[in-house]
């Protein structure tokens, strides 16, 4: 029974490095596509070293098929938890784009008013005149905005997409 | 500790080094190449990182008990992914809309601009101390740095975001 625990012990192991190893290649992705040098490093880093143990914990028992099946358990919920991990930190800015039909103006001041900075543009939807307006804000910020876009305007179609400011200008912290 | 003083022992975690080095800056392009749908250049990239991965691999694997291998393993990895985010940033490859917003002298801009040779468009909006233009521009990322000085050349104030497109119908785009 010793041996049996012994096997389920290193699956487990090299399960809990690949989570490891993974969520922070998810997350140095997401940092490479933002251009964020010195974070990507030191994930880089920290996701070689603990891949290197872990493939050898792998290939050091390859008759064991409950370390493979750990193995790839462990990538593939590494990989869910590296996106969590991502969204839980959410760094970067969005640009919501938001269109209400009736009460843009109001949308826009009940913004001004929590402190966002929001342009409005008048545009023409299906049944006449709607606004659409524009506001860039943190992107941890997006559901805070989104809230408040509801509470004036249950109707109001909000879209939101990532961006980059090339200068900064207002941002409500 | 007779790992760490053999010059044998250097000489193969400098060489994994490298290897990691090249693969994965290959690695970081590739991918910021498959995100702007460039098949191509994509295939070529992998193919060749595929084949150095497969060789620094096997360098590491064949001395699991020299942790000079391990540490040049990981540091090269981390090393070539930050090189290849800078070779990309020096390539600029890709399409890139700027959306700039300017309290009044959202009309001077747009001349600016279109003297320069871009494309622009205005419109009219509303902002939280009455109108101010948002101006659309549309640019290869090579000139985002240059449209930027240009702009706060005329406008200090101006509010400027970028965003990676992808053009759906190939329109005016100054060289």
């Amino acid at each position: 029974m010793a041996g049996v625990f012994g096997l389920v012990q290193s699956a487990v192991l090299i399960f809990i490095l690949r989570v490891g190893d993974v969520s922070l290649a998810t997350v140095r992705v997401l940092m490479v596509v933002r251009g964020r040098k010195a974070l990507a490093w030191v994930l880089g880093f920290g996701q070689a070293l603990v891949f290197v143990v872990a493939l050898r914990a792998v290939l050091s028992d390859l008759g064991n098929w409950l370390n493979i099946l750990g193995y790839a358990a462990g990538f593939a919920t590494g990989n869910v938890v590296g996106m969590m991990i991502e969204e839980r930190i959410a760094l970067g800015h969005s640009h919501l784009r938001i269109i209400s039909s009736g009460r843009g103006a109001e949308v826009a001041e009940h913004l001004r008013g929590a402190g966002y900075a929001v342009t409005e543009i008048s545009g023409r939807g299906k049944d006449g005149t709607v606004t659409l307006l524009n506001c860039s804000v943190l992107r941890r910020r997006v559901m805070e905005v989104k809230d408040l876009v509801e509470e004036i305007d249950r109707q109001a179609m909000v879209t939101a997409e990532d961006i980059h400011p090339v200068r900064r200008g207002f941002w409500r912290a | 500790m007779e790992v760490f003083l053999s010059p044998q022992a250097w000489l193969s975690a400098g060489l994994i080094f490298g290897l990691r080095l090249s693969d994965m800056s290959l690695d970081t392009i590739r991918v910021l190449f498959v995100m702007r749908g460039k098949k191509a250049i994509a295939w070529v990239l992998g193919f060749f990182q595929a084949t150095i991965f497969v060789v620094a691999i096997t360098q590491v694997l064949q001395d699991l008990n020299n942790p000079v291998n391990i540490i040049g393993y990981a540091a090269g990895f981390a090393t070539g992914n930050v090189l290849g985010m800078t070779i990309e940033d020096w390539l600029a490859v890709g399409f890139i809309h700027l959306r700039i917003i300017s309290p009044r002298r959202g009309a001077a801009i747009a001349e600016r601009l279109r003297d320069e040779g871009f494309g622009v468009t205005e419109i009219p909006a509303r902002g939280k101390d009455g109108m101010v233009t948002m101006l659309n521009c549309s640019v290869k990322r090579k000139s985002v740095e240059q449209v930027r000085q240009m702009v706060n050349a005329v406008d200090e104030n101006a509010f400027i975001t970028r965003e990676d497109i992808r053009p759906v119908r190939r329109g005016f785009w100054r060289v």
